[in-house]
């Protein structure tokens, strides 16, 4: 009964519009009010959870995602991705798909991604007479490949929150990304084939040697990812300690390479990154807090009880799992729709026989679609913004994606494991 | 667009620009701290065969300190993370002012909340002296990341009144105020510069 309300009391909460840590507040209220907990052991639970150098990947990520947007240094990407698609009739927003593929490996960030690409995206789009809100919708359904190509924080929360090897989740969302990519440019192209008047850009007078200069000039941004994954697979560097490098590597190449740092954006790159950690890990502290007292209170095994008193069939099971994934990441970001649900859904699936790294593939897919899809969807209005489109514009193209793109890359993810397990058990073992 | 700060008591205007400059010096400077320490545990690794000592001990004080001041300042900025659904269902401004007034009051009674627990927290670890919990190697004590804990959510809970004040001064007409996060930023930058 107890859950229920807090159940209740979030939804609504959140629906309102209140801030994530403070409907998460409300919610410890109750239990403190009704659950017959101490008071004060809630923030010491909190401190002690967050109290681990693990956690740090997070805001380390955040930060250089802010530097590299401030740096410019996504533009040499999306000139490099032009050239090489460009020239296809809807090639240009197939580029967006392919530069936010590639930044996502970079920043570890849905929103970074969008806010990098979109807002150098989306002019170009226009002046090649791309119709506004698909345009829009292509590039914020594309921004949550940020969450799936290595490296993402999400992935490193996840493997903190179960236990598991990081490098291994990181591993698992490789291949849903790559079929995301590819299903996202099949839609792009479908939807583009009856547009007249698309513009292309120039053709260069040499492919190979424009390809050159390009690929030059994107180099020390190609280097970055590079990097970090050679860094962390290579058993040099912990994630947090990629994370780390990332963040000062990305210092001299956005002040000296790409330019777009000068005192004034490094500053303000800084105190609005720091502001964006500040909101998130807050977020984290308070969502660890409940997410405690719902362990304490046996929720994963009444959730699971409760699973297997409708079925026990594996694949309605999984489908449940799903649309319950859906309708958190519908109502929270992904951080705390995955600290909430990772040790809640975890013992079903893997009652079921699901491996635990086969469900960070699949959380990782669901949590980024919940990103997108209407009513609740941040990265949908934060796309609204960076892309200056109307919302109303982008709702129907956005359903298109994914209804096409993102609900078969999650049903393959979710049926077929070795979407996810390939990868990791390729590089690590069984 | 105006910023908050403009309608605010007179006499609170100083302080808070003051408060909001000191934080942001603060989180851009922890931040950086934050990527250049671990930059040092990898050049001491790999070319100094050394080790940070204990640097995990300090290191996530500081990160403590900065979650829960860049969380202060996200407040002020109404930067926190929302569904913020409802405010596309309607242009109503009367409506729309009357949910940010809903918002404010719950936003604030919750952060009055932590902050009780917090101080209990801090009082209990004040109360344990001189066997109070420290950190293994440097014997830090907890309470120092902890005050951090209570002075952000003091400091959150501040905001949400301020910002709850002036949604009640202005009435309908403070929906642009509170949605002017640029030109609070521009009002901290001008104080950075002085």
């Amino acid at each position: 009964m107890l859950i229920l309300a807090c159940l209740t009391l979030l939804c609504l909460l959140l629906v309102v519009g209140v801030s994530v840590p403070l409907a998460f507040g409300a919610v410890l209220i109750l239990i403190a009010f009704f659950g017959g907990h101490e008071v004060s052991g809630f923030l010491p639970a909190g401190h002690w959870k967050m109290n681990t150098v693990v956690l740090l990947a997070i805001p380390l990520f955040i930060l250089a995602g802010g530097i590299m947007e401030r740096g410019k240094i996504a533009a040499p990407l999306i000139s490099l991705a032009e050239l090489i698609v460009g020239r296809i009739k809807g090639g240009l927003s197939a580029a967006a798909v392919f530069a936010s593929a590639i930044f996502g490996s970079i920043s570890g960030s849905a929103a970074a991604t969008l806010t990098c690409i979109g807002s150098i995206m989306m002019p170009h789009l226009r002046r090649a007479n791309y119709p506004e809100g698909t345009a829009a919708a292509l590039i914020v359904s594309a921004c949550p490949l940020g969450l799936l190509i290595p490296p993402s924080a999400s992935q490193i929360l996840y493997a903190w929150v179960t236990q598991q090897s990081v490098l291994k989740c990181f591993l698992s969302t490789v291949i849903p990304g790559l079929i995301l990519v590819a299903l996202l440019c099949i839609v792009n192209f479908a939807v583009l084939r009856k547009v007249q008047d698309l513009t292309l850009p120039p053709k260069p007078e040499s492919f190979a040697a424009e390809f050159g200069v390009r690929s030059w000039r994107a180099f020390p941004a190609l280097l970055m990812p590079a990097f970090i994954l050679g860094g962390i697979y290579g058993g040099v560097m912990t994630p947090t300690e990629a994370a780390g490098v990332a963040v000062i590597y990305a210092i001299p190449v956005g002040f000296f390479v790409y330019k777009g740092l000068n005192r004034q954006t490094f500053w303000e790159g800084l105190r609005e990154s720091a502001i964006t950690i500040g909101v998130v890990m807050v977020m984290v502290f308070m969502v660890l807090i409940v997410s405690r007292f719902l362990i304490f209170e046996d929720i994963p095994g009444l959730a699971k009880a409760l699973v297997f008193s409708i079925s026990d069939n594996p694949i309605v099971i999984l489908l449940m799992v799903n649309i319950v994934m859906i309708l958190i990441g519908m109502v929270m970001d992904d951080i705390s729709g995955l600290l909430l649900s990772a040790p809640l859904l975890l013992p079903i699936v893997t009652s079921v026989g699901m491996d635990p790294i086969h469900f960070a593939a699949v959380l990782g897919v669901n949590l980024g679609m919940a990103n997108i899809t209407p009513p609740t969807a941040p990265l949908l209005y934060l796309g609204a913004r960076v892309t200056d489109t109307p919302v109303n514009t982008m709702i129907k193209p956005t359903l298109i994606m994914i209804v096409f793109a993102w609900l078969p890359t999650l049903m393959v993810t979710t049926y077929v494991p070795a979407t996810a397990l390939w990868l990791p058990n390729l590089m690590f073992g069984q | 667009m105006t910023a908050l700060i403009d309608h605010i008591p007179a006499a609170l205007r100083r302080p808070v620009r003051v408060m909001l400059a000191v934080k942001s010096a603060f989180v851009c400077v922890a931040s950086l701290i934050m990527a250049f320490t671990f930059l040092c545990v990898v050049i001491l690794r790999y070319g100094f065969q050394a080790d940070l000592f204990a640097y995990e001990e300090w290191l996530l004080i500081i990160c403590f300190w900065l979650y829960f001041m860049a969380s202060a300042l996200g407040t002020y900025e109404n930067s926190h993370v929302n569904a913020d659904l409802l405010s596309y269902l309607t242009d109503n401004a009367r409506l729309n002012w009357l949910r940010a007034v809903v918002i404010g009051v719950v936003e604030l009674l919750v952060s009055l909340a932590v902050v009780y627990w917090a101080i209990l927290m801090v009082a209990e670890e004040i109360g344990t002296y001189p066997n109070w919990q420290s950190t293994i190697a440097l014997k830090i004590p907890f309470l120092v990341p902890r005050l951090g804990v209570l002075v952000g959510f003091a400091l959150m809970s501040f905001y949400s009144g301020l910002r709850l004040y002036v949604l009640l001064k202005l009435g309908p007409a403070a929906t642009d105020v509170l949605a002017a996060k640029s030109g609070d930023r521009d009002a901290i930058a001008a104080e950075d510069g002085r």
